[in-house]
């Protein structure tokens, strides 16, 4: 696939390095962290970074520098399953819409504004104050969120191209729907739909880490970054490490993204509509 | 005998670059031509020869990724490469008036016709007042034999015909009687009677505006029509100058033969001359003559030594060695039937 | 085995119909390895008919015929054989090839599709199309990006062929090309109508085209035919007036000539007038009066094969058009 993007930016080239240290911790992360992340008094509470605690420890002492590399994973597990089920049913439904037209899409595309008229936050608290919080709920929530947008987009998308010549070509000839789903439209729509879910990845890590501070994330002691923002918060002051080792793994992983996320982009030739959410 | 007038716009071995990829490639490789006040000066080429590039040349403009690399634009005696941005927004579009292929691309598809026509008055303070700048469009609507101007100056441009829109973008270019009008392929996608209306509508205003044109068209029949004289390039070098009677009489290119050949066999004319083989392709043209790979009469000698205008009659220029052992032209066209 | 598409029939009046539609009561037929030209400005209906003729439009009333067998049916409810044998190529080169496959992809799948051929013979097939349209075999690992607008269109035909169709649909495939590019490709249609028999449909508005490859041709105007003729015969007087406005209109390929005349240009802003009884009433240098506008224009036959719908009788036409 690299064959496609010849030449990447700097920054593009650079946040990506980022990007893939963040998956090498999340998926190798578990076998060298020093500390299990949910043993307390793994050190004395409150401890500074040293040589034994790498990022110190915590109210609990809890060792920080294993939290946060463990939290890696459920950040990433979270936001990328969140994603990637949100963007599959999405392109696949803007992709479908696009294709037949006609009432089916008027339909469909009626339901999309509705969904999209509906306040995030405010629903995500409301489904999980109601069913209670878990992964799972919260996963599928973000996907509910993100299905009517990428939908919206790749649907944009895929109407271009079925206006297009080879299109008609291929339906003279007799090809399904489906052959011309994806053999014809999604080859040409893929650019899209790969923006999207890169796009589409930063706000779930800052979506999921907003509800894990706000406490509707995986439950404690899971090391979760946002939740660990929220628990170091009262202890700012006697051990601000506890807040900003998890801050800036956030950070970390949402800024490299955005880059990333630029760079693709100008190389497929996309516009990145970053006002969107 | 007088002496001719200074030129409009004097071309002087004009170079432009192109990014590719990975390095600048030359396209519009040493061009020289001027055009005299009223006269229209035709270019033509197979697309990719750098005929587009060299009408934004004169406007003193480069596309994206694009540079120029040498040469001089003099506009009345000013150098439009070396024109500082804000002087040469004043010349363009008030001094230079410029039709591009499609005329879609040049409105504005949120603004009603006739305030894009206003606003451009404006803009260059040829209108003093508003009612003023209201009077100038719509006679300039009529101008473009566009029936009814009121109406058409409401509409917004897509729901104007392809022709009615050119029309409209020629009434831009020509709002503030620009001394030289470019057009870049004005009738290259609309119908043979609206190209012929389009047409026939620019020898009427070149009477009635006076200003020099330079017309570029892929189609040597469209530029016979409208040009006193004809340059024609090949893979971004000139190859044959000449008015364009002799050209057509007598030319000398092999390529110019080729072009007017296929020009006729397209017709249904049957040719005296060979068709044009193969394609222009940048990526394989030789040291010498680039048109050697294509040409009928190449010998080795045309691929080692490059060729350049040479005098060959009264204003008749020639970019081949090998032109006076060429069999003798083909006859002008009889027109057959019609 | 003659194949005929009457379309339409003439009596399809359509007065009561709320909005005119884009054609009206157009018939003509197609023999194997003619080529007919339907000759018409955009918007006269060019399009809609080979859309109609493909399947891809359903038609309000009419028939189409194809070798005996009605084919008034969408694309979806046609056999395979006959979608096989009736191909389409469009104008525009860049919209028509998938910008994301490479040529044996694109050539190859109606290969795969109609002959259920893979592998090493799909690819030989490609190979040898290739050669048909007069590229190299090894284009077939190329994008279309790397192509120029000339090569395009030589691909969409090997497109086309790769079905081995008896009649291909050709929609103004010439208009978006070079001079120097069209005559190589008019080469190239007629060796193949020679070598393969094919029929040919070629939409073109432009009459030199028209001239230089068509054996019959029907001009369209705003979705009426108003004359129909071989190609000698549409191509010399009694011209229909419009037919004769086609013609002044034409570049000529030599200079010294004088400007085409301005054609008249009657009702520019569409559709905000009705369409009249012969819809090219308002634009017509030799319009009679309000018969015109009132009454449906008549065929009239110059020849067995020549047939003009005028009010004006042919022969009068005649000696008005004689220069």
């Amino acid at each position: 696939m690299l064959a496609w993007f010849p030449e990447w930016p700097l920054s593009a080239l650079i946040a990506g390095s980022i990007l893939v240290l963040h998956g090498v911790i999340a998926l190798t992360g578990p076998m060298w962290a020093p500390y299990s992340p949910t043993k307390i008094l793994v050190g004395q509470p409150f401890a500074s970074p040293s040589t034994a605690h790498l990022l110190g420890t915590d109210n609990l002492g809890r060792d920080v520098f294993s939290r946060v590399v463990y939290g890696e994973r459920t950040v990433l597990t979270l936001s990328l399953s969140a994603t990637g089920l949100g963007v599959l049913c999405g392109a696949s439904l803007g992709l479908v819409t696009g294709y037949a037209r006609g009432w089916l899409d008027e339909v469909v595309m009626r339901i999309i504004d509705i969904m999209i008229s509906i306040p995030p936050l405010i629903l995500a608290l409301l489904v999980i104050s109601a069913l209670g919080s878990s992964p799972l709920l919260l996963v599928l929530t973000v996907a509910f969120f993100y299905v009517p947008r990428v939908a919206r987009v790749v649907r944009a998308a895929t109407l271009r191209v079925v206006m297009e010549d080879f299109v008609t070509i291929a339906r003279a000839r007799g090809e399904s729907a489906w052959s011309i789903a994806h053999k014809e439209l999604l080859p040409n729509v893929i650019g899209t739909v790969l923006v999207e879910f890169a796009i589409r990845s930063g706000y779930a890590v800052i979506f999921i880490g907003s509800m894990g501070f706000l406490g509707f994330g995986p439950p404690p002691p899971t090391p979760e970054w946002g939740l660990m923002v929220n628990q170091g918060r009262e202890y700012i002051v006697t051990a601000p490490w506890a807040v900003v080792a998890p801050a800036v793994g956030i950070a970390s992983l949402v800024v490299p993204l955005n880059l990333f996320t630029d760079g693709m982009a100008r190389l497929l030739g996309q516009s990145v509509p970053w006002e969107r959410h | 005998m007088r002496g001719p007038p200074a030129p409009v716009i004097d071309v002087d071995s004009l170079i432009v670059d192109f990014w590719d990829r990975r390095r600048w490639t030359n396209v519009v490789h040493g061009v020289s031509f001027h055009i005299f006040p009223g006269e229209t000066l035709g270019m033509a080429g197979e697309s990719g020869c750098g005929k587009s590039t060299t009408a934004y040349a004169l406007l003193g403009y480069h596309r994206p990724m694009s540079r120029f690399n040498g040469g001089a634009v003099r506009f009345l005696g000013r150098d439009l490469l070396r024109l500082p941005a804000r002087e040469l927004q004043k010349i363009r579009g008030a001094e230079i008036g410029f039709v591009p292929q499609n005329p879609a691309t040049a409105l504005n598809p949120s603004m009603p016709v006739g305030h894009q026509v206003m606003e451009s008055l404006e803009a260059h303070g040829a209108c003093a007042t508003r009612r003023e700048a209201e009077d100038r469009c719509l006679g300039l609507f009529a101008d473009m034999g566009l029936p009814r101007p009121k109406v058409v100056a409401g509409r917004y441009p897509h729901q104007l015909s392809g022709g009615q829109q050119q029309r409209v973008v020629l009434a831009m270019a020509l709002a503030c009687h620009p001394t030289l009008l470019v057009l870049d392929e004005p009738t290259t996608g609309l119908d043979v009677t609206t190209q012929a209306r389009i047409l026939s509508l620019l020898a009427r205003l070149r009477a009635r505006y006076g200003m020099a044109m330079f017309y570029v068209s892929h189609n040597l029949g469209v530029l016979a029509q409208v040009c006193n004289r004809i340059t024609v390039m090949y893979a971004g070098e000139l190859i044959e100058v000449a008015s364009t009677a002799e050209l057509f009489r007598n030319p000398g290119h092999p390529y110019t033969r080729g072009l007017i050949a296929s020009l006729q066999q397209v017709s249904g004319f049957v040719g005296t001359q060979p068709l044009l083989r193969g394609l222009l392709r940048r990526d394989a043209l030789p040291l010498g003559c680039r048109f050697a790979p294509r040409c009928e009469y190449s010998q080795p000698g045309c691929f080692t030594s490059p060729q350049s205008l040479a005098t060959v009659g009264d204003g008749h220029e020639v970019a081949c060695w090998r032109w006076p052992d060429i069999p003798a032209g083909t006859d002008p066209a009889d027109k057959g039937t019609v | 085995m003659p194949r005929g598409y009457p379309e339409r029939p003439q009596t399809g009046e359509s007065d009561q119909l709320p909005a005119k539609p884009a054609v009206r009561g157009v018939s003509f037929s197609i023999s194997p390895g003619e080529t007919l030209a339907l000759v018409g400005e955009s918007g006269s209906g060019k399009s809609t008919i080979v859309r109609a003729i493909a399947g891809l439009l359903a038609p309000t009333r009419g028939r189409l015929v194809f070798d005996g067998q009605d084919i008034t049916l969408p694309v979806e409810r046609r056999t395979k054989e006959l979608r096989r044998q009736i191909q389409l190529i469009l104008q525009n080169p860049d919209a028509s090839l998938n910008p994301r496959h490479r040529l044996w992809r694109i050539i190859g799948r109606p290969i795969e599709f109609f002959f259920r051929t893979s592998g090493r013979e799909q690819q030989r097939g490609v190979a040898e199309l290739l050669e048909t349209v007069q590229l190299d075999a090894g284009y077939m690992w190329r994008m279309p990006s790397d192509l120029s607008g000339g090569e395009r269109q030589r691909v969409a035909i090997a497109r086309a062929l790769a079905a081995r169709p008896k009649l291909l649909l050709c929609d103004e495939i010439l208009s978006a090309l070079d001079v120097s590019v069209q005559a190589g490709i008019l080469n190239l249609l007629r060796a193949l109508q020679a070598g393969h028999g094919l029929s040919f449909l070629f939409i073109s508005h432009d009459l030199a085209v028209v001239r230089s490859l068509a054996h019959r041709v029907a001009v369209l105007y705003q979705g009426e035919l108003c004359e129909v003729g071989g190609v000698r015969e549409v191509f010399s007087p009694p011209f229909h007036p419009y037919t004769e406005v086609l013609f002044r209109a034409q570049p000529v390929p030599a200079p010294g000539e004088d400007l085409p005349t301005d054609v008249p240009s009657g009702s520019e802003l569409e559709g905000e007038e009705a369409v009249p009884a012969c819809p090219f009433a308002p634009r017509c240098p030799r319009k009679v009066g309000s018969i015109c506008d009132r009454v449906p224009p008549p065929w009239s036959t110059v020849s067995a094969t020549h047939a003009i719908r005028c009010h004006i009788p042919g022969g009068e036409l005649a000696k008005l058009q004689a220069i």
